[in-house]
Parts: C-alpha cells; sequence; structure tokens
C-alpha cells in the first residue's frame, strides 16, 4: 500500500517527465483537463491541472470539479505515475476506473504510451 | 464520490443508443423481417424483438453496475469466463460490425444514388467512408447535443413520413395487420427483428460519463421502445403503401416509399435519415473499433503499430486506417457482388451471440462474485439469464434455417453462416496462438527489467 506521500512524489516525477516531453505537449496542446485521482484502498484522493498539456498543479485532496476521474489502488497509481505499469492493461481487466468522455481516456492513456512506449 | 463537470443526462442516453441502432442498413432490414408473413404483420414481430432485446438489457445494465467501464463487453466475458473467450467473443463481435459497414455503405451508396443519379454508386461508397474516417481522424465524435438533434431528428421524420402514409386522405389499408404467419415464420422474423436493434447495447460506455448509472438501463429501455414504434410504424407504413414485391428485391424500401408517400420531398427525407442514420452509426462504430484495436494492442493482444497516436490529435491513426482499408474491402465486395442481405442475417446471429454471452456472464458471475456491488439487479432471480440465454439461443439457429415461405434468402444465410464460422475459426486460431507470440515478445529479457519506483527493484 503506497502511502499519500509515496504517491505525491510519484506525481511530482510525472510532472516532470509529462512537461519535458516535447511530442507529449505538441499532442496535448488544446487539452487542459482537471483530474481527480481516488487510491481505492486508502481513500486518498489527489488532484492534478492540465493546462494546455502542462501539467500545472497537483496536490492531495480534492479541488474544483473535475473533467476526469481516475479510481485505482494507492499501488497502481503509483506505478503508473513512476511508469511501471501500463495502464490500458489494468483499464481493460477493470482494476483501473475512469470516469470520463472516451476522447479524455485516450488522452490519458496517451500520456503514457508517449513517455513510456513500452 | 466526486461528480464530473459535464455528467451525460438521460436524453442523450436514450439518443446515444437508440441513434446507434439506427442504421440504413436496419431501415432494409425492417422490410425483411415481414417477408415470410402475411400483409403487414411484421410489426408484431418488430415489437416482440423489441420486448425480448428489453430482457437482454437488463443483463446488461447488471453487468454494467459491476464494472462501469467502457471495456465493456470483453472485460464481463473476462471476468465470467477467462480472457481467452472474452478476446474471443468481443473481437468476433466488432470484427462482424465492421463487416456491416460493407452493408451499410452500400445500402446507403444506392439510397443516395437514387436521389441524385448524376453520382456514380462507387463514388457516394468511397466517398462516404473516407470523409467519416478523415472525421474520426481528427477525433471529432457525434456525441451530446449533436448526437440528440440527430437521432430525435430522425425518428420524427420517420414517424411523420410513416403516419402521413397511413392518416392521409384516400390512404389505401393496411393489408391483414393482425394476421400470424406459421410459427416458424414468425419465430424467424422475430430472430431477424433482432437485427433492428443490433447497437442500442453500445450506450453501456456512457457508464463512465453518466450523472447517475441509473440512467443506463432507463435509458436503454426507452430507447427499445422508440425503435420497437419507430420500426413498426414504418413497417406498416412501407407495406401499406409499396406492393410487397417491390420492397422485397429493393436495397431501399425505405426510400421508395418515401418518394410513394410524399413524392420528391418524401424521397428527399428518407434519403436524409439515410444519410444522418449511417453517419451515426459509422462515426460511432468506427470510434468503437479504432479505440478496441487500440487497447488490443497496448495489451500486447494485437500488432504493436496499432498504438500508433497521431502528433496533433491523438488519435490512433494506424487503427482508423486499418478499419478504412478493411470497410473499403468489405463495401467493394458488396458493391461487386450486392449480397448485402448476408449481412443483416449475419448481425441478427452476432447479437443473439452477444447478448447469450451477457445472460451468460450475468449468471455466472452471480456464483463467482456473489457479494460484490450491483447497482442494478436483473429481476427475477436467474430466470430472467436463463431465458435470455435460451430464447437468443433458439433464435440464434433460426436465423441460418431457410424459411419455406421464402426461400429466396437460403444462400444469404449461407453465406452468412459461413462468413460467421470462418471468422470464429481464424479469430480463436489468433487467441490461441498469435498473442501469446506477441505477449511473449513483449516480455523483456530476464534482468533487464528495471522499475524506475525507487525502491521498487525489478
Amino acid at each position: 500500500m503506497a502511502t499519500s506521500a509515496e504517491i505525491l512524489e510519484a506525481l511530482e516525477d510525472y510532472q516532470v517527465q509529462c512537461n519535458g516531453n516535447a511530442r507529449l505537449r505538441r499532442m496535448q496542446k488544446d487539452w487542459t483537463k482537471r483530474l481527480h485521482f481516488r487510491a481505492t484502498d486508502t481513500g486518498n484522493w489527489f488532484t492534478m491541472v492540465v493546462v494546455e498539456g502542462e501539467i500545472t498543479a497537483f496536490s492531495g485532496g480534492t479541488e474544483g470539479v473535475p473533467d476526469i476521474v481516475v479510481h485505482a489502488t494507492s499501488e497502481d497509481l503509483c506505478d503508473m505515475f513512476w511508469g511501471d505499469l501500463n495502464p490500458s492493461q489494468k483499464y481493460l481487466r477493470g482494476e483501473i476506473l475512469v470516469k470520463a468522455t472516451p476522447e479524455d481516456v485516450m488522452r490519458l492513456d496517451a500520456i503514457t504510451m508517449i513517455i513510456w512506449p513500452q | 464520490m466526486t461528480q464530473l463537470r459535464r455528467g451525460v443526462g438521460l436524453p442523450t442516453v436514450i439518443a446515444t443508443s437508440a441513434g446507434l441502432a439506427l442504421a440504413t442498413v436496419s431501415l432494409t432490414a425492417d422490410v425483411q423481417i415481414g417477408l415470410g408473413l402475411p400483409g403487414a404483420s411484421g410489426w408484431m414481430a418488430v415489437l416482440a424483438a423489441g420486448v425480448i432485446s428489453v430482457l437482454a438489457s437488463w443483463c446488461f445494465a447488471e453487468l454494467v453496475g459491476m464494472f462501469p467501464t467502457a471495456a465493456g463487453i470483453k472485460l464481463f466475458i473476462e471476468k465470467a469466463f477467462g480472457e481467452k473467450a472474452a478476446l474471443i467473443c468481443a473481437t468476433l463481435y466488432v470484427g462482424i460490425s465492421v463487416l456491416i459497414v460493407g452493408s451499410e455503405s452500400y445500402v446507403l451508396a444506392t439510397v443516395l444514388n437514387y436521389a441524385f443519379p448524376s453520382v456514380p454508386q462507387v463514388w457516394w461508397v468511397f466517398g462516404f467512408l473516407t470523409v467519416m474516417t478523415l472525421i474520426n481522424l481528427r477525433g471529432i465524435a457525434i456525441t451530446g447535443v449533436a448526437q440528440d438533434v440527430t437521432t430525435y431528428a430522425m425518428v420524427i421524420a420517420i414517424v411523420g413520413l410513416a403516419a402521413w402514409a397511413l392518416l392521409r386522405p384516400g390512404a389505401p389499408p393496411v393489408p391483414t395487420p393482425f394476421e400470424l404467419g406459421s410459427g416458424f415464420s414468425t419465430a424467424q422474423a422475430i430472430a431477424l427483428g433482432v437485427f433492428l436493434y443490433l447497437g442500442f447495447e453500445w450506450v453501456t460506455p456512457l457508464a463512465e460519463e453518466v450523472t447517475d448509472f441509473r440512467l443506463i438501463p432507463k435509458g436503454m429501455l426507452w430507447s427499445l421502445a422508440i425503435l420497437a414504434f419507430v420500426y413498426g410504424i414504418l413497417h406498416v407504413g412501407m407495406m401499406a403503401t409499396v406492393p410487397k414485391a417491390v420492397l422485397a428485391t429493393s436495397p431501399i424500401p425505405h426510400v421508395l416509399f418515401g418518394e410513394a408517400a410524399l413524392g420528391r420531398a418524401g424521397l428527399v427525407a428518407m434519403a436524409a435519415v439515410s444519410a444522418l442514420a449511417s453517419i451515426t452509426s459509422f462515426n460511432a462504430g468506427l470510434l468503437t473499433a479504432s479505440r478496441f484495436l487500440y487497447a488490443m494492442a497496448r495489451d500486447w493482444a494485437a500488432p504493436r503499430f496499432l498504438t500508433k497516436l497521431h502528433p496533433d490529435w491523438a488519435t490512433p491513426w494506424t487503427a482508423i486506417l486499418t478499419l478504412y482499408g478493411l470497410c473499403s474491402a468489405m463495401a467493394a465486395a458488396v458493391l461487386w457482388t450486392g449480397a448485402y442481405k448476408l449481412f443483416i442475417f449475419l448481425g441478427a446471429a452476432i447479437e443473439c451471440m452477444i447478448f447469450v454471452a451477457m445472460a451468460a456472464s450475468v449468471l455466472r458471475l452471480r456464483r463467482t462474485m456473489p457479494g460484490m456491488v450491483r447497482d442494478f439487479k436483473v429481476p427475477g432471480g436467474t430466470l430472467v439469464p436463463w431465458f435470455v440465454v435460451a430464447l437468443y439461443s433458439l433464435l440464434f439457429v433460426l436465423v441460418f434455417v431457410p424459411d419455406p415461405n421464402h426461400p429466396a434468402d437460403a444462400g444469404a444465410q449461407l453465406g452468412a453462416l459461413g462468413t460467421l464460422a470462418v471468422s470464429a475459426v481464424l479469430i480463436a486460431a489468433y487467441v490461441q496462438w498469435l498473442v501469446p507470440l506477441l505477449r511473449k515478445k513483449a516480455q523483456p529479457p530476464a534482468g533487464q527489467r528495471r522499475r524506475r519506483r525507487p525502491g521498487a527493484g525489478e
């Protein structure tokens, strides 16, 4: 079980990876969304704000009204932000649940796909 | 749980479900149902198919309540019967849906060529497929208000024209609307009637977007009621207005009906309905199928090149273009042979098959996951799922049995059976032998796997 601090550390690395990837920034240039993540085993929430493809903020708890809500275990969230798991596989097996439009689900997966293609 | 900024409401759930089922080839199939029955009594088969579809929709609703995800059908079957069964069923279902596009584009092209004869049929077919593919590549989806307006406009146009044809001064009498045919013909008409509702269940991925999950079962119920009414009144209108022998041999009976009922205005109205029906069905179908291919490839169950994303639009362009190639090949085959009816039988069969798979999954998961929260539970214990399994298995078989009262379609039925059997064998072989190879290729050699997470090790 990952703690809130571990997930926030993973989010910090995720922000660096995303914002530093020129290809991803180009692809997501018109994508502005507020995301909520919920760790299903600990009940902790996290918020991430994306403005025109750039992750501008992240924090513990819920802030604002989300466009996308992701439910996963704390371990899966942590591994996903570190790029250690393929979110598509977890999603297809129902272990990660996403409340969003199909386009937003696609864009969310695209992030991992671009940063960690394997 | 926090709510999304933009949640989908009931009118959009209904419009999406009904809009996906309302395709041009469905309007053609609406006549096909009544060919073995006396007069205009086919409307009863349409209604019966709609009523039993409600039972199938309950099975979908229970499963979506357990797993509210766009991964839908594959996930439900996987949880119940394992990954191999899920891959085979889901690939067959999506694959056959793509094949039906060949028939859909052929019928649409015939409609548009009839309305505007100066443009050859082949241009309409490939023009339509190309434009729809470009729209999908750009990532434009017909959803929300656009879907609402399109669906309700089609419903109003069809019902309005049929009501006018039946109620106008001097309207011809409806031929034997309440006379039942033989038991076999009636049962087979109901089996074909299942095709009319093909796609209503594609609304289930909206479970990720709705403001309240209960809108999904409620929306499917309303959608089935609207579809039953639309197809029913259109069937009666067509049978009353145009001779049955003419309808039986035409791929565009609804257009002939529009022209007979209201002249050029009726023709153009039905051509417009056809265009809208094909656009919404194809847009959603290509969107779903391309994302399915992409997800399969991301899961190492399909070739890796299908994961390529467009650098600006984040759409799976290789998957979309692959489907464009398949759809074009199918459209060319149908254009060449004119065998569009084969796909009506094929569509009815695959819909029956998927309903059986869903009901069987409900039964299995009731035993293996009895404690899991179900936001919706099919009423009546296991009676309804068992009934759905038995009934749709029977209808599945009936789809392929030639009707002695209407033997002209025996070839199309045989072709549909052959296509389904070959597709199933190829897909099963792919899942059994090729998927493990792709997955093996995905595994890095021992000792080379390194995790980025601090302290996580290999």
